[in-house]
Protein backbone atom coordinates (compact mmCIF):
# COMPACT_ATOMS: atom_id res chain seq x y z
CA UNK A 1 0.00 0.00 0.00
CA UNK A 2 1.69 2.85 -1.23
CA UNK A 3 0.74 6.71 0.36
CA UNK A 4 1.72 9.85 -0.72
CA UNK A 5 3.42 11.82 1.67
CA UNK A 6 3.81 15.38 0.16
CA UNK A 7 4.32 17.45 -3.16
CA UNK A 8 7.17 19.17 -4.24
CA UNK A 9 7.96 20.91 -7.25
CA UNK A 10 10.60 19.60 -9.85
CA UNK A 11 12.38 22.38 -11.89
CA UNK A 12 9.83 23.03 -14.40
CA UNK A 13 6.97 23.14 -11.55
CA UNK A 14 5.48 20.39 -11.94
CA UNK A 15 4.54 18.31 -8.96
CA UNK A 16 6.69 15.50 -8.11
CA UNK A 17 4.93 12.47 -6.15
CA UNK A 18 6.94 11.25 -3.05
CA UNK A 19 5.57 7.75 -2.10
CA UNK A 20 6.57 5.74 0.76
CA UNK A 21 5.45 2.77 0.95
CA UNK A 22 4.45 1.80 4.51
CA UNK A 23 5.43 -1.84 4.43
CA UNK A 24 8.78 -0.44 4.46
CA UNK A 25 8.16 0.80 7.76
CA UNK A 26 6.83 -1.98 9.48
CA UNK A 27 10.03 -3.66 11.34
CA UNK A 28 11.56 -0.47 12.03
CA UNK A 29 7.80 0.59 13.48
CA UNK A 30 7.77 -2.62 15.60
CA UNK A 31 10.82 -1.69 16.89
CA UNK A 32 10.06 2.13 17.93
CA UNK A 33 6.98 0.58 19.32
CA UNK A 34 8.58 -1.64 21.78
CA UNK A 35 11.23 1.39 22.11
CA UNK A 36 8.28 3.80 23.23
CA UNK A 37 6.71 1.60 25.56
CA UNK A 38 9.99 1.59 27.47
CA UNK A 39 12.06 -1.26 25.93
CA UNK A 40 15.35 -0.09 26.03
CA UNK A 41 17.22 -2.92 25.24
CA UNK A 42 15.13 -2.39 21.73
CA UNK A 43 16.28 0.25 20.73
CA UNK A 44 20.02 -1.17 20.12
CA UNK A 45 18.74 -2.40 16.92
CA UNK A 46 17.70 0.92 15.60
CA UNK A 47 20.90 2.70 17.18
CA UNK A 48 23.36 0.07 15.18
CA UNK A 49 21.42 0.72 11.99
CA UNK A 50 21.84 4.72 12.10
CA UNK A 51 24.88 5.04 14.14
CA UNK A 52 27.42 5.57 10.94
CA UNK A 53 25.22 8.05 8.95
CA UNK A 54 24.92 9.89 12.63
CA UNK A 55 28.34 10.30 13.02
CA UNK A 56 29.61 11.14 9.52
CA UNK A 57 26.69 13.38 9.41
CA UNK A 58 28.25 15.43 12.78
CA UNK A 59 31.36 14.77 11.65
CA UNK A 60 30.73 16.47 8.68
CA UNK A 61 29.72 19.53 10.49
CA UNK A 62 32.08 19.53 13.82
CA UNK A 63 34.70 18.07 11.66
CA UNK A 64 36.62 16.33 15.04
CA UNK A 65 36.26 12.80 15.78
CA UNK A 66 35.73 13.03 19.39
CA UNK A 67 33.03 15.69 19.41
CA UNK A 68 30.95 14.07 16.24
CA UNK A 69 31.24 10.77 18.29
CA UNK A 70 30.06 12.74 21.42
CA UNK A 71 27.40 14.33 19.67
CA UNK A 72 26.06 11.93 17.48
CA UNK A 73 25.46 9.45 20.60
CA UNK A 74 24.22 12.56 22.61
CA UNK A 75 21.58 12.60 19.84
CA UNK A 76 20.31 8.97 20.38
CA UNK A 77 19.94 9.66 23.87
CA UNK A 78 18.29 12.55 23.27
CA UNK A 79 15.67 11.21 20.93
CA UNK A 80 15.22 8.17 23.44
CA UNK A 81 14.02 10.50 26.33
CA UNK A 82 11.54 12.14 23.56
CA UNK A 83 10.18 9.08 22.20
CA UNK A 84 7.21 9.62 23.66
CA UNK A 85 6.63 12.46 21.52
CA UNK A 86 7.54 10.91 18.34
CA UNK A 87 5.23 9.85 15.70
CA UNK A 88 5.49 5.94 14.74
CA UNK A 89 3.99 6.47 11.60
CA UNK A 90 7.49 8.71 10.40
CA UNK A 91 10.20 7.50 9.41
CA UNK A 92 12.74 7.83 12.43
CA UNK A 93 16.09 9.11 10.90
CA UNK A 94 15.05 12.28 9.93
CA UNK A 95 13.38 13.23 13.25
CA UNK A 96 17.04 12.10 14.65
CA UNK A 97 18.61 14.64 12.25
CA UNK A 98 16.53 17.15 13.51
CA UNK A 99 18.08 16.77 16.51
CA UNK A 100 21.59 15.88 15.52
CA UNK A 101 21.86 18.96 13.60
CA UNK A 102 20.40 21.31 16.11
CA UNK A 103 22.85 19.64 18.82
CA UNK A 104 25.88 20.37 16.10
CA UNK A 105 24.41 23.95 15.82
CA UNK A 106 24.79 24.54 19.59
CA UNK A 107 28.01 23.02 19.60
CA UNK A 108 29.55 24.97 16.34
CA UNK A 109 28.07 27.95 18.10
CA UNK A 110 30.25 27.28 21.31
CA UNK A 111 32.86 26.27 18.93
CA UNK A 112 32.83 30.56 17.45
CA UNK A 113 32.13 31.85 20.81
CA UNK A 114 35.81 30.57 21.67
CA UNK A 115 36.50 30.87 18.29
CA UNK A 116 38.15 27.75 17.64
CA UNK A 117 36.65 25.73 14.82
CA UNK A 118 38.57 22.28 15.29
CA UNK A 119 40.22 20.92 12.28
CA UNK A 120 42.08 17.54 13.04
CA UNK A 121 42.23 15.96 9.32
CA UNK A 122 38.72 14.38 8.94
CA UNK A 123 38.53 14.54 5.02
CA UNK A 124 40.70 11.79 3.28
CA UNK A 125 41.97 12.08 0.10
CA UNK A 126 43.27 9.16 -1.82
CA UNK A 127 47.15 9.19 -0.94
CA UNK A 128 48.53 10.31 -4.10
CA UNK A 129 46.50 13.15 -4.16
CA UNK A 130 47.24 13.86 -0.97
CA UNK A 131 47.10 17.61 -0.36
CA UNK A 132 46.96 19.43 3.09
CA UNK A 133 46.90 22.90 1.28
CA UNK A 134 43.59 21.70 -0.80
CA UNK A 135 42.07 19.51 1.72
CA UNK A 136 42.20 23.00 4.63
CA UNK A 137 40.84 24.83 1.68
CA UNK A 138 37.83 23.16 1.05
CA UNK A 139 36.68 22.71 4.74
CA UNK A 140 37.67 27.08 4.77
CA UNK A 141 34.98 26.87 1.82
CA UNK A 142 32.66 24.35 2.96
CA UNK A 143 31.89 26.72 6.69
CA UNK A 144 32.37 29.50 4.64
CA UNK A 145 29.09 28.87 3.74
CA UNK A 146 25.47 29.80 4.73
CA UNK A 147 24.55 26.39 6.62
CA UNK A 148 21.48 25.54 4.62
CA UNK A 149 23.93 25.40 1.94
CA UNK A 150 26.51 23.66 3.60
CA UNK A 151 23.72 21.20 5.10
CA UNK A 152 22.70 20.60 1.61
CA UNK A 153 26.61 20.18 -0.09
CA UNK A 154 27.52 18.22 2.60
CA UNK A 155 24.07 15.68 2.63
CA UNK A 156 24.90 15.48 -1.20
CA UNK A 157 28.78 14.95 -1.09
CA UNK A 158 29.71 13.07 2.03
CA UNK A 159 26.12 11.38 2.87
CA UNK A 160 25.61 10.41 -1.69
CA UNK A 161 21.87 11.36 -1.24
CA UNK A 162 19.81 11.60 -4.15
CA UNK A 163 17.64 15.22 -4.07
CA UNK A 164 14.93 13.51 -3.20
CA UNK A 165 16.09 12.06 -0.39
CA UNK A 166 17.72 14.98 0.89
CA UNK A 167 14.24 16.76 0.77
CA UNK A 168 12.59 14.06 2.91
CA UNK A 169 15.55 14.55 5.26
CA UNK A 170 15.73 18.15 5.43
CA UNK A 171 12.13 18.98 5.19
CA UNK A 172 12.52 20.95 1.78
CA UNK A 173 10.88 20.45 -1.36
CA UNK A 174 13.17 19.07 -4.40
CA UNK A 175 13.04 23.06 -5.90
CA UNK A 176 14.56 24.57 -2.81
CA UNK A 177 16.97 21.45 -2.41
CA UNK A 178 18.35 21.86 -6.33
CA UNK A 179 18.88 25.58 -6.40
CA UNK A 180 20.44 25.72 -2.99
CA UNK A 181 23.07 23.46 -4.45
CA UNK A 182 23.20 25.26 -7.65
CA UNK A 183 24.07 28.27 -4.77
CA UNK A 184 26.21 26.21 -3.00
CA UNK A 185 28.36 25.09 -5.63
CA UNK A 186 29.03 28.87 -7.49
CA UNK A 187 30.05 30.05 -3.67
CA UNK A 188 32.48 26.59 -3.96
CA UNK A 189 33.74 27.48 -7.18
CA UNK A 190 34.39 31.12 -6.12
CA UNK A 191 36.03 29.90 -3.09
CA UNK A 192 38.07 27.45 -4.51
CA UNK A 193 38.84 29.18 -8.45
CA UNK A 194 42.02 30.65 -7.62
CA UNK A 195 43.23 27.14 -6.35
CA UNK A 196 41.62 24.51 -8.87
CA UNK A 197 43.00 27.57 -11.43
CA UNK A 198 39.06 27.54 -12.62
CA UNK A 199 39.82 31.16 -14.01
CA UNK A 200 42.89 30.42 -16.02
CA UNK A 201 44.94 31.37 -12.73
CA UNK A 202 47.75 29.84 -12.24
CA UNK A 203 46.99 27.77 -9.10
CA UNK A 204 49.15 25.63 -6.42
CA UNK A 205 47.11 22.25 -7.57
CA UNK A 206 48.32 22.63 -11.35
CA UNK A 207 52.03 24.23 -10.64
CA UNK A 208 52.12 20.91 -8.57
CA UNK A 209 50.84 18.45 -11.19
CA UNK A 210 53.15 20.20 -13.80
CA UNK A 211 50.15 21.27 -15.81
CA UNK B 1 13.92 28.35 -21.19
CA UNK B 2 16.17 31.56 -21.23
CA UNK B 3 19.69 31.23 -20.49
CA UNK B 4 19.74 31.56 -16.48
CA UNK B 5 17.37 29.09 -16.73
CA UNK B 6 19.37 26.65 -18.19
CA UNK B 7 22.16 27.82 -16.21
CA UNK B 8 20.59 27.00 -12.92
CA UNK B 9 20.02 23.45 -14.27
CA UNK B 10 23.87 22.86 -14.79
CA UNK B 11 24.03 21.44 -11.39
CA UNK B 12 21.12 18.93 -11.38
CA UNK B 13 22.49 17.99 -14.84
CA UNK B 14 26.12 17.21 -13.11
CA UNK B 15 23.78 15.15 -10.62
CA UNK B 16 21.95 13.10 -12.94
CA UNK B 17 19.03 14.18 -11.30
CA UNK B 18 17.14 15.71 -14.90
CA UNK B 19 14.76 13.90 -16.75
CA UNK B 20 15.40 12.69 -20.39
CA UNK B 21 13.39 15.89 -21.87
CA UNK B 22 15.10 18.68 -19.79
CA UNK B 23 18.53 16.53 -19.68
CA UNK B 24 17.95 16.68 -23.71
CA UNK B 25 17.35 20.16 -23.82
CA UNK B 26 20.07 21.46 -21.67
CA UNK B 27 22.44 18.91 -23.54
CA UNK B 28 21.22 21.43 -26.90
CA UNK B 29 21.91 24.55 -24.96
CA UNK B 30 25.53 23.54 -23.21
CA UNK B 31 26.69 22.80 -27.46
CA UNK B 32 25.16 25.95 -28.45
CA UNK B 33 26.63 28.16 -25.13
CA UNK B 34 30.21 28.85 -24.55
CA UNK B 35 29.72 30.64 -21.06
CA UNK B 36 27.41 27.80 -19.97
CA UNK B 37 29.83 24.97 -21.24
CA UNK B 38 33.15 26.85 -19.46
CA UNK B 39 30.78 26.85 -16.32
CA UNK B 40 29.82 23.00 -16.68
CA UNK B 41 33.46 22.50 -16.94
CA UNK B 42 34.46 24.13 -13.90
CA UNK B 43 31.67 22.46 -11.80
CA UNK B 44 33.16 19.05 -13.34
CA UNK B 45 36.38 19.80 -11.81
CA UNK B 46 35.27 20.91 -8.23
CA UNK B 47 32.87 17.34 -8.92
CA UNK B 48 36.11 15.69 -9.04
CA UNK B 49 37.80 17.12 -6.11
CA UNK B 50 34.84 16.29 -3.82
CA UNK B 51 34.47 13.10 -5.45
CA UNK B 52 37.79 12.41 -4.06
CA UNK B 53 37.14 13.24 -0.47
CA UNK B 54 35.44 11.03 1.87
CA UNK B 55 35.39 11.34 6.00
CA UNK B 56 38.64 9.50 7.55
CA UNK B 57 36.61 6.24 9.49
CA UNK B 58 36.68 5.79 12.89
CA UNK B 59 38.58 2.78 14.01
CA UNK B 60 35.82 -0.26 14.11
CA UNK B 61 36.16 -0.53 17.82
CA UNK B 62 34.51 2.48 17.94
CA UNK B 63 31.62 0.95 16.46
CA UNK B 64 31.75 -1.94 18.40
CA UNK B 65 31.23 0.33 21.62
CA UNK B 66 28.78 2.46 20.06
CA UNK B 67 25.72 1.09 21.19
CA UNK B 68 27.27 0.28 25.23
CA UNK B 69 27.91 4.21 25.13
CA UNK B 70 24.95 5.50 24.51
CA UNK B 71 23.03 2.26 26.74
CA UNK B 72 25.68 3.71 29.48
CA UNK B 73 24.23 7.63 29.02
CA UNK B 74 20.55 6.66 29.12
CA UNK B 75 21.11 4.66 32.34
CA UNK B 76 23.41 7.74 33.52
CA UNK B 77 20.97 10.43 32.83
CA UNK B 78 18.09 8.60 34.77
CA UNK B 79 20.67 8.39 37.70
CA UNK B 80 20.78 12.30 36.95
CA UNK B 81 17.27 13.31 37.13
CA UNK B 82 16.61 11.14 40.37
CA UNK B 83 20.10 12.49 41.91
CA UNK B 84 18.99 16.17 41.03
CA UNK B 85 15.59 15.64 41.84
CA UNK B 86 16.66 14.88 45.10
CA UNK B 87 18.98 17.25 45.71
CA UNK B 88 16.35 19.73 45.15
CA UNK B 89 13.92 18.31 47.79
CA UNK B 90 16.72 18.11 50.39
CA UNK B 91 17.35 21.78 49.53
CA UNK B 92 13.92 23.00 49.70
CA UNK B 93 13.28 21.27 53.04
CA UNK B 94 16.38 22.94 54.49
CA UNK B 95 16.04 26.08 53.27
CA UNK B 96 12.10 26.01 54.68
CA UNK B 97 13.11 24.43 58.35
CA UNK B 98 15.67 27.20 58.60
CA UNK B 99 13.30 29.99 57.40
CA UNK B 100 10.49 28.96 59.44
CA UNK B 101 13.58 28.56 62.50
CA UNK B 102 14.59 31.94 61.71
CA UNK B 103 10.90 33.30 61.88
CA UNK B 104 9.77 31.96 64.69
CA UNK B 105 12.58 32.80 66.98
CA UNK B 106 11.58 36.22 68.59
CA UNK B 107 15.27 37.26 69.54
CA UNK B 108 16.21 37.86 65.57
CA UNK B 109 15.70 41.40 64.93
CA UNK B 110 12.67 41.82 62.60
CA UNK B 111 14.39 43.91 59.93
CA UNK B 112 16.48 40.49 59.60
CA UNK B 113 13.82 38.22 58.99
CA UNK B 114 12.10 41.42 56.46
CA UNK B 115 15.45 41.04 54.94
CA UNK B 116 15.37 37.34 54.68
CA UNK B 117 11.82 37.52 53.11
CA UNK B 118 12.80 39.29 50.48
CA UNK B 119 16.01 38.11 49.37
CA UNK B 120 13.84 34.93 49.02
CA UNK B 121 11.25 36.72 47.11
CA UNK B 122 14.17 37.31 44.89
CA UNK B 123 15.82 34.14 44.37
CA UNK B 124 12.09 32.79 43.54
CA UNK B 125 11.22 35.36 40.97
CA UNK B 126 15.10 34.61 39.57
CA UNK B 127 14.02 30.55 39.62
CA UNK B 128 10.64 31.11 37.14
CA UNK B 129 12.97 33.22 35.22
CA UNK B 130 15.27 30.96 34.29
CA UNK B 131 12.79 28.12 34.00
CA UNK B 132 11.03 30.22 32.05
CA UNK B 133 13.65 30.91 29.60
CA UNK B 134 14.58 27.08 29.35
CA UNK B 135 11.30 25.64 28.92
CA UNK B 136 9.60 28.17 26.39
CA UNK B 137 11.55 30.65 24.86
CA UNK B 138 14.02 27.76 23.93
CA UNK B 139 11.60 26.30 21.97
CA UNK B 140 11.59 29.37 19.28
CA UNK B 141 13.47 29.21 16.07
CA UNK B 142 17.30 29.32 17.07
CA UNK B 143 19.08 28.90 14.62
CA UNK B 144 17.51 31.74 12.06
CA UNK B 145 20.41 33.64 12.61
CA UNK B 146 23.12 31.03 12.40
CA UNK B 147 26.53 31.79 11.02
CA UNK B 148 27.03 32.58 7.75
Amino acid sequence: MARELSLAQDSFGSPIRLEMHRDDLLPEREILLKVKAGDKHAYQAIVTKYMRKAYFIALGYVHNHQDALDISQESFVRAYRKMKTFDTRRRFFPWLYEILKNLSLDHLKRCKRKNEVPLDGTLVLPARQEDKELKAALWKGIDSLPFDQREILLLRYFQQLSYREIAGLTGKPIGTVMSTLFHARMRLKEILGRFLGLEGQDSPRRRQDGS
Amino acid sequence: MDHEEMRRLLSPLLDGELDEKAKKEVEEHLAACPECRREYEHMQEIEEVMGMMTLKNPPQEMWNHYWRSVYNRLERGLGWILLSLGAIILLFFGAYKMVEEIIKDTTVPLVLKVGLLVFLAGVVILLISVIREQFFLRKKERYKEIEK
